[in-house]
């Protein structure tokens, strides 16, 4: 409802009349009454007690109305602000309406990243773990590990002929087991007997031999040849150098396999 | 726009008056118009329609006024309202201010839940990750990696006697280097060795060589001749021979 704007006043005519005119009527009880008799140019609007009831009934309404939309506003207002404090975006009451809607869209923003934060948790890199098998660390999301998994494709040490314990690179990687190629120390220890009795057990051989030749040459010293030639005796030591040579020539024949 | 709260009443001078005051002046026609000849000490204001109209005007225009910012709350409302709805929470302007709440609640948890569930990802389990390294995957955050890293830690493998190739289980974990003690394989073949050379060589000669230098002392002696002494030599440095080939 809207309260009329156009309410007009009384204008005398001047040409008739220039005041308001009466006709005064004298009543039984010897009291007066006026009856206005005055001629407009213009009738004015009749304005009454229930023209101003009208009036304060719509102040009323504005005022009840203001009241409950504060309420209202204050209702909403505080609960959705104090709500975005709380998820951590000041907002309060005076925060400009296109404000608020940053800050929810900043809130939502910053609880995403909240969430990835707490799990985007890690140290380790991808050559830490096991190829084909995916990760997420400090840094990145959904690394692939590159670590070569050697679990079956075993890989093979291939040895020195050394004896002893010998460290050798392999490839870097996860594994569980080693083939080992043992020949060439296998090869080793046997070359290294033959190359032994070559160099150390010879020795003792030529020592015999030598010893041998003094037991042949110690007949011939004592025994005159031409009366009684001990051919039994220089058969046996020649057995014996015989048998010396026999073993000697095991190792200075088959000096390799 | 402001009314003008400035209006007066008329102030009878009560010295000259104590009530209102006219000339009744007598018309031609028979009427009776009235002159105020009132004294005041203070004149009223004149009351017009045209007051009556402003009030009117500044009544409806605060009427107005309150429906524009009822109308623009709504509208706050349903920008709030459609922000939430397109962040994947549906919510109406008509929704209580409990749903409002609730809803920016509905949103915080789930905008946190889409930030764990985009970056928790990863199928390693802790045997699959060096030791002492953390890392997170579809099912767990901050976990710690459980294979043994030997690099530093080198391991050996210990051979057996075998010529040839053989397979060995190792320690499962990260290497990248290996002790092998080969000593079993070398020592098998200098065996081998030895045993062509001593078992199957010196020693098959051994109980002849001893036959045969007994038997020339024995010749020696028949010529009046003693070589026991430098027979005992040979003896002993056949035995050394043997000795030396046994080892």
């Amino acid at each position: 409802m809207s309260l009329s704007t156009s309410l007009k006043d009384d204008v005398l005519d001047t040409s008739v009349n220039e005041s308001r005119k009466y006709t005064m009527i004298t009543n039984s009880d010897g009291t007066v009454s006026f009856i206005d008799v005055t001629t407009y140019t213009t009738q004015g609007s009749t304005f009454t007690m229930g023209s101003i009831n009208i009036q304060n009934s719509m102040i009323n309404n504005a005022d009840a109305d203001a009241d409950s939309l504060e309420e209202l506003m204050d209702e909403y207002i505080t609960a959705i602000t104090d709500e975005l404090t709380t998820l951590g975006v000041t907002t309060d009451a005076t925060t400009d309406i296109d404000d608020v809607v940053t800050n929810i869209s900043t809130m939502a923003s910053n609880k995403y990243a909240a969430g990835v934060s707490a799990v985007k948790v890690g140290t380790a890199v991808a050559s830490n773990v096991l190829s084909g098998y995916t990760f997420t660390n400090a840094s990145s999301v959904g690394l692939t590990g590159t670590m070569t998994n050697y679990s079956s494709s075993v890989r093979t040490i291939t040895c020195s002929s050394s004896s002893g314990t010998v460290t050798y690179d392999i490839a870097d990687g996860y594994h569980t087991s080693m083939i080992v190629n043992q020949t060439a120390p296998y090869s080793g220890g046997y070359s290294a007997k033959y190359s032994h009795a070559t160099t150390t057990s010879d020795t003792y051989a030529e020592s015999t031999l030598s010893l041998l030749q003094s037991l042949d040459d110690a007949m011939e010293t004592d025994v005159d040849l031409d009366d009684d030639n001990p051919e039994n005796f220089h058969n046996a030591v020649s057995t014996l150098k015989d048998y010396v040579t026999a073993v000697e020539d095991l190792y200075q024949i088959n000096i390799s396999i | 726009m402001a009314l003008p709260t400035n209006y007066q009443d008329d102030i009878l001078d009560t010295d000259e008056n104590t009530r209102r005051k006219y000339t009744m002046v007598a018309n031609e026609d028979g009427t009776y118009s009235f002159v105020d000849a009132t004294v005041y000490t203070q004149e009223g204001s004149t009351y017009s329609a045209s007051i009556t109209n402003a009030q009117n005007a500044a009544i409806n225009a605060l009427s107005t006024k309150l429906s524009t910012l009822q109308s623009t709350f709504q509208d706050g409302l349903e920008q709030i309202a459609d922000t939430l709805t397109s962040l994947g929470v549906p919510t109406s302007a008509a929704d209580s201010s409990d749903d409002f709440v609730a809803n920016l609640e509905t949103l915080a948890s789930t905008r946190y839940a889409a930030g764990v569930s985009a970056t928790q990802v990863g199928t390693a389990v802790a045997s699959q990750v060096l030791y002492g390294k953390t890392f997170t995957n579809a099912s767990g955050v901050g976990l710690t990696g459980s294979m043994t890293n030997y690099s530093s830690n080198i391991q050996t493998i210990t051979c057996n006697s075998t010529n040839g190739t053989v397979t060995y289980d190792i320690n499962d974990g990260y290497h990248t280097k290996m002790y092998v003690n080969q000593s079993a394989p070398y020592s098998a073949g200098w065996s081998v060795a030895r045993t062509e050379l001593y078992t199957n060589g010196w020693a098959t000669y051994n109980s002849n060589f001893q036959s045969q230098l007994n038997a020339a002392i024995t010749y020696a002696s028949n010529y009046g001749v003693n070589v026991s002494s430098i027979a005992s030599s040979v003896l002993s440095a056949w035995n050394s021979y043997g000795s030396s080939l046994s080892s």
